[in-house]
């Protein structure tokens, strides 16, 4: 071999033969004649020599490493291409193959960032047999499975431990946990309310949230096959400040409840995308849940935004909307439900929906803020129909 | 070139760029590209990666506070060596930046857990070396 390798390099140059075969003896022969003589500098020569050429080291004259260059490039190309490529903003972001799981990653992701997850853990996301009490057909609805964390001992005590975490939620965010529970769940799988059901189990209690279209609620209820019997409805009027806001509607103008909810998807649409194209920025994007029989809800989840809700920030935005519109006997109130998001970025990119933060942690002010100006322009719209 | 003049060199490019990083940090905060947890974190990761280099740099500068001992005579060094010297801590410092901007402009870095694994794999790709580099320039007795 070595022999064969030394016939191909006679037909080099004479002092490339020098260099190369002296390095070929010296790594194929280990200990062989030459082995002791190889001094420090002639590997480096030799490394000198596929960098800047032979003619160059022989004459002492350095110039520019193009092959180093070339190569470096050439690596440089193979790591980073294909992350940078698959940054194309209108390329999502890869999902697993079934999308439940993908939903129940992004839940547990969210609950850690609403601050709820040192309370519940995600048991279950699975289809399956509505457990509402209000269930009249048997039709499949989408069932998130929680469970109540480090809770020990008899039910009451889970029940007391529940009603603690209840109250404290609500004294800390100014809404109802479960509620907002709920809206993340359909909002994240894209489903409609009469489709989604939360259940969360304390102890061996299950209770469900669920919406009531007759009532146009979202309520909490234990689950009736369970030994104990206790009705906790959501009061949804009770709150009158926070990210969820109400206000009453003038009935004598108000259209039917399939022409109501298009003029909110309207407005929605036209609110944020006028915004973006005043700031010269792409339109942004709506993702919405589709249930053609749910007239009173219209939800939307709306990314590529910045400074609607942080004006003096330059963040990206996403802002998960739901609005409700709760016929009462005597009155017809519209219930406005909102999260905000935020996740620095310059550029046209849009950053990965892992990136974003939850609003409430420093900016809550600012989200009750925005969702107050919302609602007052959506109610003036709805009510004058301009 | 003298030992002395690619120790000044480099010191001073060290300084610089510690001043100049931390500078681009806030300044990508303030034009809204870094949020404000991602801007302590950031700085709580890059400066102690820079810091312990700059240490070496500003060690050296108070070493020759008279000009008489910053223009002392030096011995020549070899060629590789001043290579390696410059190559090391600008390759060191211009991946921080780049990542930093590319973090900023959501382009192939899109979440902060990326970018905090990104300087941590510069760190452990470049860091050592430059700092055995630049500890072999301005330890005691240099590089001679």
């Amino acid at each position: 071999m070595l022999e064969l390798r030394r016939n191909i390099a006679c037909k080099r140059s004479k002092s490339e033969l020098d260099y190369r075969s002296y390095f070929v003896g010296s790594s194929l022969v280990a200990g062989g004649p030459g082995a002791t003589h190889h001094s420090f500098p002639s590997y480096l020569r030799i490394v000198f020599i596929f960098l800047f050429g032979e003619g160059r080291v022989k004459n002492r004259m350095p110039r520019f490493p193009w092959r180093g260059l070339l190569l470096a490039c050439f690596w440089c190309a193979i790591f980073f291409a294909p992350s940078v490529m698959a940054q194309d903003p209108a390329v999502p972001p890869a999902e697993t193959s079934d999308p439940l799981v993908s939903h129940q990653t992004k839940l547990e992701h969210w609950l850690a960032l609403a601050g709820l997850s040192k309370y519940w853990v995600i048991e279950k996301l699975r289809w399956g047999s509505n457990p509402s009490p209000i269930a009249t057909d048997n039709h499949d609805v989408l069932r998130l499975e929680l469970r109540l964390r480090d809770v020990s001992g008899d039910q009451n005590t889970g029940d007391q431990e529940f009603q603690r975490h209840l109250d404290a939620y609500e004294r800390e965010y100014g809404e109802s946990a479960p509620e907002r529970i709920f809206y993340r769940l359909i909002h994240e799988c894209q489903v409609g309310r009469r489709d989604a059901v939360v259940t969360l189990r304390i102890v061996r209690q299950d209770y469900v949230v669920f919406f009531d279209p007759a009532r146009g609620e979202v309520l909490l209820q234990p689950r009736e096959d369970r030994s104990i019997s206790r009705e906790v409805p959501l009061d949804l009027t009770s709150l009158a400040t926070g990210p969820r806001l109400q206000s009453s509607l003038r009935t004598a103008n108000l259209p039917d409840r399939q022409a109501l909810s298009e003029s909110m998807r309207a407005f929605l649409r036209d609110y944020f995308t006028s915004a973006n194209r005043r700031a010269n920025m792409p339109d942004p994007k709506f993702d919405s849940e589709i249930d053609n029989r749910d007239h009173d809800h219209v939800g939307f989840v709306i990314s590529g935004i910045k400074s609607q809700v942080l004006r003096s920030r330059n963040y990206w935005e996403m802002i998960d909307i739901s609005l409700d519109v709760v016929q009462a006997p005597s009155s017809v109130k519209l219930l406005c439900h909102i999260d905000g998001y935020y996740a620095g970025g310059l550029g046209r990119r849009l950053p990965d929906e892992d990136a974003y933060e939850d609003m409430r942690k420093g900016f809550q002010d600012q989200l009750r803020i925005f969702a107050d100006g919302l609602l007052s322009q959506l109610q003036k719209r709805i009510e004058t129909g301009r | 070139m003298t030992e002395r003049k690619l120790q000044n060199t480099v010191s001073l490019f060290l300084i610089l760029a510690h001043v100049l990083i931390v500078v681009l940090v806030f300044a990508m905060y303030v034009a809204g590209g870094l949020g404000p947890d991602e801007l302590t974190t950031s700085l709580s990761i890059i400066v102690p990666m820079l810091g312990a280099l700059t240490g070496l740099a500003v060690s050296y500068v108070l070493k020759v506070k008279k000009k008489k001992a910053m223009s002392a005579a030096a011995g020549e060094l070899s060629g590789i060596y001043v290579f390696t010297t410059l190559l090391l801590p600008i390759v060191f410092v211009g991946a921080i930046a780049t990542l930093v901007v590319l973090k900023t402009f959501n382009t192939g870095i899109t979440t902060f857990d990326q970018f905090k694994t990104a300087l941590a794999a510069v760190e452990t790709a470049f860091g050592a070396y430059t700092g055995k580099v630049l500890a072999s320039l301005f330890g005691k007795g240099g590089a001679s």
